[in-house]
């Protein structure tokens, strides 16, 4: 049984973790459809001139406060054939994927490990906080996934990053230490827009076991590479405490005096303290966000994790 | 052939000189003391403009590794690539280079919507004329939308009476091939 194609299998957990009231709301968010939501590239443009430019060719925007996002609220014709898309003066993504990025805070001379780096929308995020200096290490083990993540790169003029067609367990072997490092991890899924979500069956929970050992692997040889003092983001788009609180709660009790949480740098979300799980989770958690979904959000939970 | 190689001096030369031609300038020249030019292991010879100390660190990502296990698929800045021996500017520049470039040509929204969807455009305006009628046949430049948004490259051609841009590149080529292409 179901309620609109979300297994009661989820909604069971999601009461367990968040109440029933919360689960009620992740219920109506994720069977909303996403309006288009672009975002202004900073190496190309500021939001007044790219208004002004897609404006001029018709287009109605209404502002979000939040991170300059604007919903496209007209579109004469399709936006990405506009010369503004093409020329890489924008992205459309949910808001949810620019926390990660924006939240690790890379300067102009940094080293910055993307491992899980396609389709480059995050990775053009860290590039622009650099002013397109210092140097991106962008990891994508999917030989497939690649095309996509070049083409966006170079339409959004990032000019400081390297592609490597890597598996991200192997990132130690390189043997090259980084100042930060976004992990935005492999994951079930299940804080997806169920219009883009086509994963959302009850068998995905077998799956979460399997992503959590998975995940847990790929912090661990991340934290190998971060220097002293650098940070790490690790971010799953997911809505199950496995692939976030508890994988946090796990890393703070394996490396307790080597690692400092970060309290997430928005007001924004939840914090990831205030999930229910079988025994009390850390405090320092309370700087851990857990999102829910909504208006051009999807779920997910990130945390900021510091090396002493 | 390694992960990556060095350009020859040869190759460097041919480089520098399109990329001079096409912005007409020395800009690539003053480039080039701070930069240096790579292939990576690729089909098309692509042709990448790195940092001098990106070169350290690939050489010790060779050592690292059994090639079979990775491979550097982009490295900074992709200029274009080698056919045939020839170099061939790519659309890759376009964000490094546009900026920089002297010899250029805008067009109105009309024509700027043709150059996206790949097409020649005709000279058949006298601003169109005016923009080029100081650079030669076969001159190779940048091409604009009347807002300033680099488009593409195009070279000059004519023919009797009939003069037309033919389109070299152009950045439709991210909605129409942005998998085979890249």
């Amino acid at each position: 049984m179901s309620q609109n194609n979300i297994p009661m299998e989820f909604i069971e957990r999601w009461k367990s973790f968040y109440g029933k009231s919360q689960t009620e709301s992740i219920i109506h968010n994720l069977r909303q459809n996403e309006p288009r939501i672009i975002v202004p590239n900073l190496l190309k443009t500021n939001i007044p001139n790219l208004v002004l430019q897609l404006e001029s060719n018709g287009f109605k925007f209404k502002k979000i406060n939040e991170f300059n996002g604007l919903i496209v609220t007209f579109e004469p014709f399709n936006i990405v054939s506009t010369p503004e898309y093409l020329s890489g003066m924008f992205s459309i993504q949910a808001l949810s994927s620019l926390i990660p990025p924006l939240s690790l805070q890379p300067s102009s001379n940094s080293i910055v490990a993307d491992l899980t780096a396609s389709p480059g929308i995050k990775t053009s995020l860290l590039a622009q906080q650099m002013n397109n200096r210092g140097t991106i290490i962008a990891i994508e083990k999917s030989s497939k996934r690649i095309p996509a993540l070049k083409a966006n790169l170079i339409r959004m003029g990032v000019l400081n990053t390297i592609i490597l067609n890597l598996d991200s367990v192997l990132f130690p072997k390189l043997d090259i230490q980084v100042d930060h490092i976004l992990l935005d991890a492999p994951c079930s899924g299940t804080g997806l827009k169920l219009t883009k979500n086509k994963r959302l069956r009850p068998r995905i929970l077998n799956d979460i076991f399997r992503l959590a050992k998975q995940q847990e692997a790929l912090i661990e040889k991340a934290w190998e590479q971060l220097k002293p003092n650098g940070t790490l983001v690790y971010s799953t788009c997911s809505l199950e405490p496995e692939e976030g609180e508890v994988q946090i709660e796990n890393f703070l009790e394996l490396h307790k005096n080597e690692v400092v949480l970060l309290s997430i740098p928005f007001d924004i979300g939840s914090s990831g303290s205030n999930t229910n799980w079988k025994t009390p989770l850390n405090t320092q958690l309370v700087k851990t966000k857990r999102i829910f979904p909504k208006l051009g959000y999807d779920g997910f939970f990130t945390a900021i994790l510091k090396k002493r | 052939m390694k992960l990556f190689k060095q350009l020859t001096k040869d190759e460097t030369n041919q480089v520098e000189t399109t990329i001079n031609q096409i912005l007409d300038s020395d800009a690539m020249t003053i480039i080039l003391k701070r930069k240096m030019l790579i292939k990576i292991k690729g089909d098309r010879n692509d042709v990448y403009l790195v940092l001098k100390e990106d070169i350290s660190l690939f050489e010790r990502l060779s050592s690292k590794l059994p090639e079979k296990s990775f491979s550097i698929e982009h490295a900074r800045i992709k200029l274009g690539f080698f056919i045939h021996e020839k170099f061939l500017i790519g659309i890759e520049s376009l964000t490094l280079l546009s900026p920089l470039t002297r010899k250029r040509i805008s067009l109105d929204t009309k024509n700027t919507q043709k150059f996206i969807y790949g097409k020649d455009i005709v000279i058949n305006t006298i601003s169109l004329q005016k923009q080029i009628e100081h650079l030669e046949e076969n001159t190779t430049i940048m091409v604009f939308s009347d807002n300033n948004i680099p488009l593409g490259y195009a070279k000059i051609f004519s023919k009797e009476k009939n003069a037309w841009l033919q389109n070299l590149v152009d950045i439709g080529i991210f909605l129409r091939s942005e998998k085979s292409a890249f």
